[in-house]
């Protein structure tokens, strides 16, 4: 698995765009729950069995899709009605980008097994080391601030171009 | 041509009509949530059975509890496995709660004390022949590293949403 700061930077990197024309300040929710979302497969198995290793093959469950879907959906449900279905969605995207993330990652003995439980096959790219993914971490950060900078300047240049069309 | 009156009844009844739409859609989802909730937790207690019981890997454990039956079994389940001593034609290898075992293997690119991924034949005599060994570099600090997104994903989670004990749901938050 790639650390999860690696996680939370590529989903900021994908989500953030998609919110370009929405205000930032109503956006923030959801995308947290984006977040949560990537960030809930690992958090649900890899404490407990690194912490209890006996306790591993009760939790693999929630680093499979088929568990976290399961595991998203209850605690979907456990949002207001009028946001629930959003909530949903948020944390299925988010958890589908993390195990996509962790499918590129080269696996020895563990890894994605996408067709669980009707199949045990292990399926993924190897295209990178997991430790390799640690050193890209300053590289998410510049890109995450650029990015932000970008946004922040068409902000401003859309507020600046709508007083003057207010002036005008 | 429609008078002040009708228009402000004709809202008032778009209001109503909405809000009725809204409150029996929140009061069967109320109804029905509890059937969900139930139904996917007995999912979820019953996948965790079935991956307990039907994994096709084998556990280092278990090879060491019954030897005889795992004896030349391919074994990819360790508990945090870690490189011990190394020897010219393998290693000490080192989990939690289990003993040391000694593991046959190309020693090259070891380095003591790291995390180790490893698939490896189980012997009846207590020793593995590794098929394939990688060492997991940096394993700590990705560990460690990994902590600080959880805090910073809770706070934002806390700042943005409070759970509403009387309804039983999480909200978002007024300034939200």
């Amino acid at each position: 698995m790639p650390d999860l700061m690696t996680h939370v930077a590529i989903s900021h990197l994908i989500k953030r765009p998609f919110e370009l024309k929405q205000e930032s300040s109503k956006t923030v929710p959801m995308r947290t729950v984006f977040y949560l979302g990537t960030i809930l497969p690992d958090v649900l198995s890899r404490p407990f069995y690194i912490l209890f290793p006996v306790t591993r093959e009760w939790v693999s469950l929630y680093h499979h899709p088929v568990g976290f879907i399961l595991i998203a959906t209850l605690f979907a449900l456990f949002f207001d009605p009028t946001i629930w279905k959003r909530a949903w969605m948020h944390l299925m995207a988010g958890g589908m980008l993390h195990f996509l993330l962790d499918s590129f990652q080269k696996q020895i003995a563990s890894g994605i097994a996408w067709l669980w439980p009707f199949s045990w096959r292990i399926y993924g790219y190897g295209l990178m080391e997991a430790g390799d993914i640690l050193h890209y971490i300053p590289l998410w950060i510049s890109l995450i601030i650029i990015m932000e900078m970008g946004f922040y300047y068409i902000r401003r240049k859309r507020q600046t171009h709508s007083v003057k069309e207010h002036l005008v | 041509m429609i008078t002040t009156q009708e228009y402000s009844v004709c809202i008032y009844r778009t209001v109503c009509v909405y809000w009725i739409k809204v409150k029996s859609y929140r009061l069967k989802f109320m109804r029905l949530r509890w059937i969900f909730i139930f139904l996917i937790v007995v999912a979820i207690i019953y996948l965790s059975f079935y991956g307990v019981n039907h994994r096709p890997w084998i556990h280092i454990k278990d090879c060491l509890e019954h030897p005889d039956q795992y004896d030349s079994k391919l074994v990819t389940e360790f508990d945090e496995p870690r490189v011990g001593e190394i020897y010219a034609d393998g290693f000490l290898l080192i989990q939690k709660r289990i003993a040391p075992i000694l593991v046959y293997s190309d020693t090259t690119d070891l380095v003591q004390n790291e995390y180790v991924g490893l698939q490896a034949i189980f012997h009846k005599e207590g020793y593995l022949k590794a098929t394939s060994v990688c060492i997991a570099k940096n394993r700590e600090e990705k560990i460690w590293i990994s902590v600080l997104p959880v805090f910073f994903v809770g706070i934002l989670f806390i700042r943005y949403f409070r759970f509403n004990v009387t309804k039983f749901q999480i909200e978002l938050r007024k300034h939200a």
